[in-house]
């Protein structure tokens, strides 16, 4: 933590703590004392676990941040969403076409979109949520697709959605749909499934397994990453 | 022909996704016309069933997104009327754009709340492709027809969409009581329109989806009219129309059915444009105008 970072004060679960200015919302939530069970994965921004919802002082916009990447501002009153509650229907890819009449077949709640871009405005990923529904409201599967790339799952866009569309499964679906029949085959996860197959690492893998974690720490500090 | 008008176009989610055949015969008829449908970018579903209470706006949204979108659309390319070839979405679209026009408050609110967005100025029109069609002409389209739909004998069904409700006014492309657009449009293309007495009847409409024993029974009824006045075809501008038609249809025995068609298919036919029929149709519809009445 920097020297002389200026106090400032977060509200959480309506309660006032002084927390270090220039903390994130998750290490400012836990120095206020609290301990995440849930709510917290991988603290870098992709798992979607920590999504937090906040006003600032008597600015009447709700606002929506991962816990993890946003610093703490004074007067954040602050709750978090770790877990959006949404079914998800069971598919099975392989008896499916790459339409986005079969995405609104499993999920028919996009045709009650609205139009109203509040999963938009929501998204802390800056995604166009909305636009991605539409496109399926368009049978335009391809540009569903690539405005969500992105997604992590985070459910904010479900639960501000008026009409009860869980966006991120949504996502899902036609993502595998476009990614298994219009997308080309990866020929070295091809080649890599292959050597799993053929026992490849198998002994790598079970020495793995039995070393210690001192020496585990000292493998993963020294292991090769590849350039940029 | 030469393109000589630029429309933007709005062509709806029924039309992209069930009824490809009514969009892709509407594009290529229009275009030997000479008139050139651009799709709005990233348009929004309708909504389908406007919102009847005066302050719903929420219901109002994807007409309004799609209507700023022309808007801006239509500055580029220098026009502000928007075509739609689907019955519903016209209805939707136009009773959205003449509550905007004529109320401000629902403006305002509208605008206010789609704060993302460019504020709407409600000065965009949105017509029917048939009005498009009629005030081209159809002595005008008569001339460009290289095949004419001689001996096909076509009846006519309107539906509610293009003609409902009566009040306000604004809505109904023709006489809500007995509109002739369609029977116009046929003769021009040289076939024999069929009038019968439920053509401006409603096919039963969302009963489909938890009522279709109603739907059945309408469309049963409007069919075996149609059939009865010696009609080959039945002539529809609406999606929902046609799917309750089909289910009547399939309510039916073979030799009671009616085949439907959009009416752009006919025209795409008469204009030598690929129709969208499916062969065994195409060749049905070609045996009637060979006069035999065989098929």
């Amino acid at each position: 933590m920097p020297e002389g970072a200026p106090m400032i004060t977060i509200y959480v679960m309506g309660k006032g703590y002084k927390v270090p200015g220039s903390l994130t919302i998750m290490k400012a939530i836990e120095y206020a004392g609290y301990r995440f069970i849930r709510g917290c994965g991988c603290r870098g921004g992709f798992c979607g676990s920590c999504t937090t919802f906040y006003r600032l002082g008597d600015d009447y916009e709700l606002y929506v941040d991962l816990a993890c990447q946003k610093t703490v501002e004074d007067g954040m009153y602050l709750v978090q969403l770790p877990f959006i509650p949404a079914k998800k229907p069971k598919w099975n890819l392989d008896e499916m076409e790459p339409t986005a009449n079969q995405v609104i077949k499993v999920f028919p709640e996009v045709t009650r979109c609205l139009s109203c871009n509040a999963c938009t405005q929501v998204c802390p990923q800056d995604l166009e949520v909305m636009r991605a529904i539409q496109a399926l409201r368009r049978g335009d599967l391809k540009t569903a697709v690539d405005l969500t790339f992105d997604c992590i799952a985070c459910g904010a866009c479900s639960i501000r959605c008026p009409a009860e569309i869980t966006h991120y499964h949504v996502f899902q679906l036609a993502r595998g749909l476009h990614g298994k029949y219009k997308m080309n085959a990866s020929q070295h996860l091809l080649e890599r499934i292959r050597e799993v197959e053929e026992g490849v690492f198998n002994e790598d893998m079970n020495r793995l397994v039995k070393i210690g974690q001192e020496e585990l720490r000292e493998l993963y500090t020294k292991r090769e990453i590849e350039e940029e | 022909m030469v393109i000589e008008v630029e429309l933007l176009y709005y062509p709806g989610c029924s039309l992209k996704n069930s009824y490809p055949e009514f969009e892709l015969s509407a594009l290529e008829a229009c275009e030997k016309l000479g008139v050139k449908l651009l799709e709005i970018p990233d348009w929004a579903c309708c909504g389908v069933n406007p919102s009847l209470a005066t302050d719903n706006v929420m219901r109002h949204l994807g007409v309004v997104h799609s209507l700023i979108n022309a808007r801006e659309k239509g500055r580029e390319i220098g026009t502000n009327v928007v075509a739609t070839g689907c019955s519903m979405c016209y209805n939707v679209f136009r009773r959205v754009n003449l509550i905007l026009r004529d109320e401000p408050d629902a403006l305002e609110t509208v605008n206010a709340f789609m704060d993302d967005q460019p504020d709407y100025v409600p000065e965009v029109e949105v017509v029917h492709l048939l009005t498009v069609l009629r005030e081209m002409g159809f002595e005008k389209i008569q001339e460009e027809v290289i095949k004419p739909l001689k001996g096909l004998k076509v009846a006519s069904y309107y539906g509610c969409a293009l003609l409902r409700p009566n009040k306000p006014e604004g809505i109904p492309i023709d006489d809500p009581e007995n509109p002739t657009v369609l029977e116009d449009l046929m003769r021009g293309l040289g076939a024999e329109p069929v009038e019968f007495p439920f053509k401006v009847e409603c096919c039963g409409n969302y009963h489909v989806a938890l009522r279709p024993d109603i739907v059945e029974m309408r469309t049963r009824k409007i069919i075996g009219s149609a059939k009865s006045r010696g009609a080959n075809l039945l002539v529809s501008s609406c999606p929902l129309c046609s799917y309750n038609l089909e289910r009547g249809n399939e309510a039916l025995r073979e030799e009671e059915r009616i085949p439907v068609v959009f009416f752009t298919q006919l025209l795409a036919l008469a204009l030598g444009a690929d129709p969208h029929l499916n062969e065994k149709l195409k060749g049905r519809i070609l045996s009637w105008m060979g006069g035999d009445g065989l098929a």
